[in-house]
């Protein structure tokens, strides 16, 4: 996906000078401290499970729900703003690959959030161990990951001018 | 004595400090080599911080090691990359296209 932005950032240098100032900084950077923060909240929440916190670690998992709810909401606001500026999506080069990229890491965090519930119903009625939690390893993985992505796509659309 | 703060709390704020540090120069900045140095080294920062403190990768598989490490090194590079070679990409694009 990465290299679709790349080859079309090459070839279309004016429509990638002008695109990213019609999109919300502001939305791009509130997204990223909701990505990074319900990250910690999780790396948290497997750091409380390991000492056999359980309660604790369910609390984190808790705030890293509510965190990573915002998400969703303030990139529907984003998304309203995007259609205001005339970033429809049926456009150019840029909004191609911008709403490409966007849009795929939104299905991601999605299924991420839907994955959160579970491993939030699987700690509050004992379902992890101190020694067996290997579940919400594998989920905050999977958040990690997610969070990664979006650490790029937030530099390459809304950072780099 | 307990330690207030883990590293784990100083890679958050760190990269809490990155990304508005990012925010302030997506309105700010004027393309640039150096700019587009710095931004890329900025990524690559945040990501090592993810994958060092929050996925805590020193245990995992080798070959995961190399692809999520791997990963958070080649897209900064191809920022970098894609600055400084833009006539060769296009160059090579319209070859694989075949115009």
């Amino acid at each position: 996906m990465f290299i679709v932005y790349f080859f079309a950032r090459a070839n279309n240098p004016q429509l990638f000078l002008e695109g990213p100032q019609k999109l919300s900084v502001l939305a791009g950077t509130a997204n990223t401290v909701i990505m990074v923060t319900s990250s910690f909240f999780i790396a948290r929440a497997v750091l409380s499970m390991r000492l056999g916190r359980t309660t604790t670690s369910f609390h984190w998992l808790t705030a890293a729900f509510f965190t990573a709810v915002c998400y969703p909401l303030i990139k529907f606001m984003e998304i309203r703003w995007n259609i205001s500026q005339g970033l429809t999506g049926n456009g150019d080069a840029f909004q191609m690959s911008y709403y490409y990229l966007t849009f795929n890491h939104l299905v991601h965090v999605s299924w991420g959030i839907l994955g959160l519930l579970w491993v939030m119903a699987q700690t509050h009625f004992g379902g992890y161990s101190t020694k067996n939690h290997d579940g919400l390893v594998a989920f905050a993985s999977y958040w990690h990951a997610t969070d990664l992505i979006w650490l790029m796509i937030f530099s390459a659309f809304y950072v780099m001018p | 004595m307990k330690k207030i703060f883990q590293k784990i709390d100083i890679a958050w704020f760190a990269l809490m400090l990155l990304t508005l540090g990012g925010g302030l120069m997506g309105k700010l900045a004027e393309p640039g080599f150096w700019i587009t140095v710095v931004i890329a080294l900025m990524t690559f920062i945040k990501g090592r911080l993810v994958v060092e403190y929050f996925m805590e990768l020193d245990e995992a598989n080798k070959l995961i090691r190399w692809v999520v490490g791997g990963f958070c090194s080649i897209i900064p590079l191809l920022m970098i990359l894609t600055y400084i070679w833009t006539d060769q990409l296009v160059s090579f694009s319209h070859t694989i296209i075949g115009e």
